[in-house]
C-alpha cells in the first residue's frame, strides 16, 4: 500500500498487454494483485481505456524505433512474415522495459530468439542474423557497463603495434580483443543489410511499418548461399560522464575461418596455426587466404598481439 | 514569489526546433518575421550541440534549453552527474531558464532520455505523487542554479483525481518554481480526463507562468470521444488555438511564447508565427511581452494569413 505500488501498476499497464487488456475489460478489478488501498486503486478508475491503449501503442512504436537500430536486418527479415511486426510490438513488454536501458536490447533480442527457435519455418538467415545482431547488442551493453564501473577505462581498439607490411608479425602470439562476437551466417550481413534496410537506421522502423519487406526482395537479396564468418568488436565512439556511444568494427571472412578462432588462445602465433594447417595438407591458396584473414583481423584490432 | 522570476528577460515569440534538421533554425532566425528565440531539446552534453547553438546565437537570437531526461516526479532519483552536466549546459548556452515536462523520463534502471520509455510518462495526479514531486524538484533546484519551469506533459489518459492546475499550482508554490503551459498538452488533459482546466483555474498561480507552448496535434478516434495526440509536424487544431486565446489574458508575467514546429515547412512556420504574434498582441496581459513585440523588427504588426 504505497505510492511505489501505484507506480508499479502504472508502468505495468503501459508495458504488460495482458494486464492492460484485463484492465480495459474489468477496470480496477484487474489490479487485484497490486497492494493498493481503495483510494489508491480508485485513482486508476480515472483512466480512459482507449487512451491507455493509444498511449501504449504509440509508446511501443517509439521504443521500437530505437530497438530497430540494434536489430535492423532482423526487423527487416521479420517484417516479411505474417504477424512479424506484431510479434516485435508484443516484445516491448514488462520483461524488456524493466531492464536497465543498456540491457533492454539484449533482453528483447533474447526473448525474440526464444520465440523464433520454436518456429519451424523461421529461415536460416533470420535465426543467424538475430544471433549476430544479438552479439552486437550484447558486446555493446557489456562495454557500456564496464565503462560505467570504471570510467577511466579506454576500449578504443589499439592500433597494431607492428608493421604488417612485412612478415615479422607472423611469429607473435595473438589473442582475441575484448568485446568480440562472431557468428556464422549463410549470406553476407553487410550486403543484405544494404539491400533490405533502406534509408538510415533511425527511420527504418517507420519505413518497415509502412512498407514491410517482401519475400521477393529477400529472395532477390539473398541469392545463392555464400556463408561468411561475421566478426565484430565493440568500440567506444563517445564516452562522457553521462553518455557512452558504442560502435562496432565488423569484418566478414570465409566461413572456413571459423575453426581457426579456437586456435587464438594467447599462446599460438599465426605461424603456428598455419603450420598446423600445412601439416593436415592445406593448399597454398588456403594458406594465403588464412594469412590474409589474420592480417585483416589484426588491422581491425579484432585480434591483438599478446 | 521568487524575485528572480521578475528579473528574467522577455524573449517574445520564438520557435522550438531541432538544431540539426529542417527547418534550419539559423535560416528561420535570419528570416523577416522569424522567431525571436530558439528553443531546442538536446543531449545532456553541451559539447554535442555547442557548434549548432553557436550558429544560432551568432545571429543575435537567444536560445532556451529544454531537456528531456529529468525526472521532476516519481520515486526514481536523478543522477547528480547528469544534473551537474545540465547546469553546465544551461550556463554555457546562456539559457535564461529551463523548462521540461513534469513526467517520468526514466524508471528504476538509471538515468536516460524520455525516448527510452517511448515518451514522457505522465505523473499520477494525487497527493502522494505531489509530495514526491516536491522532493524531486528540490533535488533539481539544488543542483541547477537556473530557474526551473515545470510543464504539464501530454497525456491520453489520466491517473488520479486531483485537477491538473491544482497539482501544478501546489507544486509550483511549494517549490517556488515557474510554470510552462503547453496549450496542446492542456487540450490533451481535457480530452483524457473529461475535465476542463479552467474549472481549477483559481488553483493555478498564474503569475508563475513565464512560457507558453503552442504546437500541432491530431485527433485520433476514441471509443466515444477523440484522443489528442501531440504531433508537432501537424497543424495546430482549433481547440488549441482556443485554449491559447483563453489563457493569454490570464498570464501577466508571460515572457516567451514558443511555437513547436519540428518538421514543419519554413513558410508555414513564418505564417504561424505571424498569427501567434497577432493573437498575443490582441489577448496578452503581459506588458513586457507587448513591449518586446513592439520593439523587435521581427514583431512588426502584420495581417494574419488565413484569419
Amino acid at each position: 500500500m504505497s505510492f511505489a505500488e501505484q507506480e508499479r501498476a502504472l508502468f505495468d499497464l503501459l508495458f504488460d498487454q495482458p494486464l492492460r487488456d484485463d484492465f480495459c475489460a474489468r477496470s480496477t478489478l484487474a489490479l487485484i494483485d497490486y497492494q493498493l488501498t481503495d483510494s489508491e486503486r480508485e485513482d486508476f478508475s480515472q483512466i480512459r481505456p482507449d487512451g491507455l491503449t493509444m498511449d501504449a501503442s504509440l509508446r511501443a512504436d517509439q521504443v521500437l524505433v530505437h530497438l530497430c537500430r540494434q536489430f535492423p536486418l532482423t526487423f527487416s527479415l521479420l517484417s516479411c512474415q505474417p504477424g512479424g511486426m506484431d510479434l516485435l510490438r508484443r516484445l516491448v513488454n514488462r520483461q524488456t522495459m524493466r531492464q536497465a536501458p543498456e540491457d533492454r536490447a539484449t533482453q528483447f533480442g533474447a526473448q525474440l530468439q526464444e520465440i523464433l527457435a520454436k518456429q519451424d519455418n523461421q529461415g536460416a538467415m533470420l535465426g543467424a542474423t538475430l544471433a549476430a545482431e544479438l552479439g552486437l547488442a550484447w558486446t555493446s551493453a557489456n562495454l557500456k557497463k564496464q565503462l560505467r564501473q570504471n570510467n577511466a577505462l579506454t576500449f578504443h581498439p589499439p592500433a597494431p603495434s607492428l608493421n604488417l607490411t612485412t612478415d615479422s608479425w607472423l611469429d607473435r602470439p595473438i589473442i582475441l580483443g575484448a568485446q568480440v562476437a562472431a557468428s556464422l551466417l549463410p549470406h553476407s550481413y553487410s550486403a543484405n543489410k544494404k539491400a533490405l534496410c533502406p534509408g538510415d537506421d533511425a527511420s527504418l522502423w517507420a519505413h518497415l511499418s509502412q512498407r514491410p519487406t517482401t519475400e521477393a526482395q529477400i529472395q532477390n537479396a539473398l541469392g545463392q548461399p555464400a556463408p561468411v564468418l561475421f566478426i565484430s568488436r565493440a568500440t567506444v565512439s563517445k564516452n562522457s560522464a553521462c553518455e557512452t556511444r558504442i560502435d562496432h568494427v565488423t569484418l566478414e571472412l570465409n566461413d572456413g575461418f571459423a575453426p581457426l578462432l579456437q586456435q587464438i588462445d594467447g599462446k599460438n602465433s599465426v605461424d603456428q596455426i598455419i603450420k598446423q594447417l600445412i601439416d593436415i595438407g592445406a593448399s597454398a591458396k588456403i594458406i594465403t587466404g588464412v594469412k590474409t584473414g589474420f592480417k585483416q583481423l589484426l588491422e581491425s584490432s579484432i585480434i591483438e598481439f599478446v | 514569489m521568487n524575485p528572480a522570476l521578475d528579473s528574467l528577460p522577455t524573449l517574445g515569440v520564438g520557435a522550438s526546433l531541432s538544431l540539426s534538421a529542417e527547418p534550419d533554425p539559423v535560416a528561420l532566425a535570419n528570416c523577416p518575421g522569424g522567431p525571436s528565440f530558439i528553443e531546442y531539446a538536446g543531449q545532456v552534453d553541451v559539447e554535442s550541440v555547442i557548434a549548432e547553438v553557436t550558429r544560432v546565437t551568432a545571429t543575435g537570437t537567444p536560445v532556451l534549453f529544454h531537456p528531456a531526461y529529468i525526472n521532476f516526479c516519481g520515486s526514481f532519483a536523478n543522477s547528480q552527474v547528469w544534473l551537474a552536466q545540465t547546469a553546465h549546459h544551461i550556463e554555457t548556452v546562456k539559457s535564461p531558464w529551463f523548462a521540461q515536462d513534469l513526467a517520468y523520463c526514466f524508471w528504476q534502471g538509471g538515468p536516460g532520455y524520455s525516448t527510452q520509455l517511448g515518451n514522457f510518462l505522465p505523473p499520477i495526479l494525487n497527493q502522494a505523487s505531489l509530495e514526491v514531486a516536491i522532493g524531486r524538484i528540490g533535488e533539481v533546484q539544488a543542483a541547477i542554479p537556473a530557474i526551473v519551469a515545470i510543464e504539464p506533459p501530454p497525456m491520453t489518459f489520466v491517473v488520479g483525481g486531483m485537477p491538473l492546475f491544482s497539482f501544478f499550482g501546489e507544486l509550483a508554490t511549494a517549490t517556488d518554481c515557474a510554470i510552462l503551459l503547453d496549450m496542446g498538452h492542456l487540450v490533451s488533459y481535457e480530452m483524457a480526463s473529461g475535465n476542463r482546466v479552467a474549472d481549477a483555474l483559481p488553483a493555478l498561480p498564474c503569475e508563475r507562468v513565464i512560457e507558453v507552448h503552442i504546437a500541432g496535434g491530431r485527433l485520433e478516434p476514441g471509443t466515444t470521444n477523440p484522443i489528442y495526440v501531440d504531433a508537432h509536424e501537424s497543424a495546430i487544431i482549433d481547440q488549441t488555438w482556443q485554449m491559447f486565446t483563453t489563457l493569454l489574458p490570464l498570464l501577466p508575467n508571460l515572457k516567451a511564447v514558443c511555437y513547436e514546429c519540428e518538421g514543419v515547412s519554413e513558410q508555414t512556420v513564418i505564417n504561424t508565427l505571424k498569427k501567434i504574434r497577432q493573437l498575443v498582441r490582441q489577448h496578452t496581459s503581459s506588458s513586457s511581452l507587448i513591449e518586446v513585440l513592439t520593439d523587435k523588427p521581427n514583431s512588426a504588426p502584420n495581417s494574419v494569413a488565413g484569419e
